[in-house]
């Protein structure tokens, strides 16, 4: 009878009424833990941290992780940007067509990553289109002085 | 936090808990979490000898065991299996087992 059971469970799984699998813990959790040891020795998790001390590092380390993954994606994002910006600012050079082709200069400054960044850059575009007003206001003025308006 | 299974017995403090290698080593003592619903009894002795492996492994077997006739084991097998399980449970994504529908049975 033991034989038979032993015969229809799995190390992962018993068959009921053949259909539906009902899952069993495994015989030993050895293989488990040894299987998972490299994943979280790449995470930077050592021998000792993994086997010997409080388990719940394992859950820092998987967040640590992925945050740090997350981060390593946003660079690439960030990257890829940049290159965009740039073959896009020299892409009058690739034009067959254009004589005079005249490309733009790189960014002056970096992407703002953070939103004080972005505040200060609006703040100084508002000060640049105030100047520009008042540079237009004094062509006008001058123009009309002149009578060339 | 680890979590961990705590009284006092002759004003001596005791932290039990389980780590990967203490899990481990309680196998190799023989314990199988699938022999729980068959092997209570011994299940019961060899889980809570490999409780005590983490945090004091210098007892004796036999101080141990006197510590097992001693204590209240009231709800104390499952305390021990959640503790077991502690150290096996994390290594599952969280978000996935939160997402697990619960039943009920009447």
């Amino acid at each position: 009878m033991d034989d038979e059971l032993t015969a229809i469970s799995s190390s992962n799984g018993m068959q009921v009424g053949g259909a539906v699998e009902v899952p069993q813990p495994p015989d030993s959790y050895r293989k488990l833990f040894d299987e998972a040891f490299p994943s979280y020795l790449a995470m930077g998790m050592t021998y000792d941290e993994f086997y010997n001390k409080d388990h719940t590092l394992a859950i820092a380390y998987r967040k640590a992780f992925e945050k740090k993954r997350n981060e390593q994606n946003q660079n690439l994002w960030l990257l890829g940007a940049y290159v965009y910006q740039a073959i896009a600012r020299v892409s009058p050079l690739f034009n067959p067509f254009n004589k005079h082709p005249k490309p733009e200069s790189y960014l002056d400054k970096p992407f703002p990553i953070y939103e004080h960044e972005e505040g200060k850059n609006a703040e100084s575009k508002a000060v640049a289109d105030k100047g520009l007003a008042y540079m237009q206001a004094q062509m006008i003025k001058f123009n009309k002085k002149f009578g060339k308006e | 936090m680890e979590k961990t299974l705590n009284f006092t017995i002759d004003g001596k403090e005791y932290k039990l808990t389980f780590t990967r290698a203490t899990i481990i080593a309680t196998e190799d003592m023989g314990f199988r979490f699938a022999d729980v619903t068959a092997k209570p009894m011994k299940s019961f002795t060899l889980l809570w000898r490999g409780a005590f492996l983490a945090n004091h492994d210098t007892l004796t077997l036999g101080e141990v065991d006197s510590l097992f006739d001693k204590i209240d084991k009231k709800g104390l097998l499952d305390a021990l299996i959640d503790l077991y399980k502690a150290p096996v449970e994390s290594l599952s994504d969280e978000e996935n087992s939160k997402n697990v529908v619960k039943w009920t049975m009447n």
